[in-house]
């Protein structure tokens, strides 16, 4: 269900106690996090994520929301940024240790269906929820991935997609210029954006990039989801803390209208 | 042995003393498919006011050490909008629905007030005297004359329960009480957030969109027991605390401080089970105690002499 029809509860929504299988660092700051112990009928599709107590106390206070990137055989991919308390502590979870989770939540990215020529623009930890929809995307389906990295090292997930067969094609860039073209996955967009026509447009990664990608999508008239990034308060839709201004001059919650919306609703430019 | 943690408030008969702080439960919808509505005391609905508030430009909630910092602006569908979309969902469920009403005037919280009296799901009234997010509303809540003057006019407004949510930013406690009991108040609701602020030193800006906010969380707790415990000595009509509560114990804590009931507010934030998780501790903690009804323990600590002989739980 995608945004702008506002949305009273969280379907399938649960509080439970998954555990940690492992951690994998990248690189400083960027880590893969494995969760197991879903309950069975866990279901999460592309674009939905999680929201994880990062401590068993109140310290830090707020759960923290994460996208799905992948989840195999009851296992859970969750890529994050370590960017403060909360992350930190998650960066630092041992095997077995538990974590306190809600979900699955949110709305999702569109299925990718045969017909469908997507345009995936993604930066940071934004890459993940689009990843998830690279495996679910139809074989006759054709998907360009901008996909966004600082330097060579911070490149995963993608390894199903590297062939040449597949409906997925990766286009990295990196700030260094360590792998693929170096500069703003935006500019390769701009350019795929010239030489082939999309029916849709995914984005999610850092504000400035998504922005980008809204004026191409907008010039362009293309439908355009974008999942937007946010500090959430409950997470359920309740609090009205993670709001975004729509077009229509009310307020988006991410957490429960998102974090998938359709992008044409969003206030892109900010003061 | 079982325990009964049934309290009275004015005229309503809770079958437990948890219930919702307004605003961190919306009206109730999107905790539904995790909690049963059922379970508690009562539901307080987030506040209504006369017409639709689209609430404060992001971003609108910032996490402080052991506290948020909140400025939602009181976002809300208006009298119509609640009636229409809120009411019919309500009617599913048993326990009591108070209101929580808020106005820029008291011409706009007697709008609502007398709106809603017609409505039969409707049981009592939380009048937000006290929202940091209303300018209005603290001129209303801070001094003596102001609460009566308010509470009178919505006395004579609604015989429905009439709530009066007081402001802790205010030195005498006891006297805003007092003010808003002699006019004929139901119940103290005691305490909204403290408002409060946070700049980004990095950007020199205020985070919050609205510049200021409203404090919760654990932070505030001992300024809500402090509040509490003086409006207890000041007046006879029940006190509903609020103000950090996460489990059983801080819940017991204000019982023996005055308060007959409680508020889960940010917590519902952290723990969606939150409110659920408290009674059954609440019950626990009697059991554990040799209790078995709450009666006995409001105000408890007032009557016991000298400091605590252990502070294992703090």
């Amino acid at each position: 269900m995608i945004a702008t029809e506002h949305r009273h509860c969280q379907k399938n929504a649960r509080v439970f106690k998954t555990r940690v299988e492992s951690v994998n660092t990248l690189t400083d700051d960027l880590f893969i996090l494995y969760l197991s112990g879903f309950p069975n009928d866990f279901d999460p599709e592309p674009g939905m994520f999680l929201h994880l107590k990062v401590a068993p106390d109140e310290h830090p206070l707020l759960r923290r929301p994460f996208s799905i990137q992948s989840y195999n055989d009851g296992t859970a991919a969750i890529l994050i940024r370590e960017v403060g308390a909360g992350s930190r502590i998650l960066h630092h979870l041992q095997p077995g240790d538990e974590v306190d989770t809600l979900g699955p939540l949110g709305t999702t990215f569109p299925k990718i269906g045969k017909d469908d020529s997507v345009l995936m623009v993604g930066g940071g930890v934004g890459v993940a929820p689009l990843i998830a929809c690279c495996h679910e995307a139809d074989a006759g389906a054709r998907v360009d991935f901008c996909f966004g990295v600082r330097s060579e090292n911070e490149v995963q997930g993608v390894e199903p997609f590297m062939g040449e067969r597949g409906p997925v094609h990766i286009h990295l860039s990196s700030d260094d210029g360590s792998v693929g073209y170096q500069g703003f996955c935006t500019d390769i967009a701009s350019r795929l954006l010239e030489e082939r026509s999309y029916t849709k447009i995914f984005t999610c990664g850092p504000w400035v990039m998504m922005a980008k990608t809204a004026r191409l999508a907008i010039q362009k008239e293309i439908p355009f989801f974008a999942s937007l990034e946010v500090q959430m308060g409950c997470g359920l839709g309740a609090c009205l803390a993670c709001v975004y201004e729509s077009t229509e001059g009310d307020f988006i919650r991410s957490c429960i209208d998102g974090p998938v919306v359709d992008g044409h609703n969003v206030v892109w430019e900010r003061v | 042995m079982t325990v009964d943690l049934s309290v009275t408030i004015g005229n309503l008969k809770l079958a437990n003393p948890v219930m919702p702080a307004s605003g961190t439960f919306g009206y109730g919808q999107e905790y539904a498919g995790l909690i049963d509505l059922n379970d508690l005391g009562a539901i307080v609905s987030k506040a209504v006011s006369p017409a639709p508030r689209p609430g404060n430009k992001p971003p609108r909630m910032v996490e402080l050490k052991g506290a948020l910092l909140n400025s939602i602006g009181l976002q809300n569908p208006g009298i119509e909008g609640f009636i229409e979309k809120k009411i019919p969902f309500l009617r599913q469920f048993k326990p009591p629905v108070v209101v929580n009403v808020v106005g820029n005037s008291i011409e706009e919280y007697r709008q609502v007030v007398e709106a809603l009296d017609a409505i039969d799901r409707v049981d009592g009234f939380e009048i937000n005297l006290s929202c940091p997010n209303v300018q209005k509303g603290l001129e209303f809540g801070t001094t003596v004359d102001g609460v009566a003057r308010i509470t009178r006019e919505l006395r004579s407004a609604t015989k429905k329960d009439l709530w009066m949510k007081l402001t802790p930013t205010v030195p005498n406690p006891g006297d805003l009480g007092k003010a808003a009991e002699g006019e004929g108040a139901d119940a103290l609701v005691a305490i909204n957030t403290i408002g409060g602020m946070t700049i980004d030193a990095e950007s020199r800006r205020p985070v919050l969109g609205a510049r200021f906010g409203g404090v919760s969380g654990p932070a505030i707790k001992a300024v809500a027991l402090k509040y509490v415990w003086l409006l207890y000595e000041s007046v006879k009509i029940p006190i509903i605390g609020v103000g950090g509560i996460f489990n059983g114990v801080d819940a017991m804590e204000f019982i023996l401080a005055g308060a007959t009931a409680i508020q889960v507010g940010t917590a519902n934030f952290v723990n969606p089970t939150a409110m659920p998780d408290v009674i059954s501790q609440m019950a626990d903690w009697l059991e554990e105690h040799g209790e078995s009804t709450l009666q006995p323990l409001i105000g408890e600590a007032h009557r016991t002499q000298g400091a605590a002989l252990s502070i294992k739980n703090h």
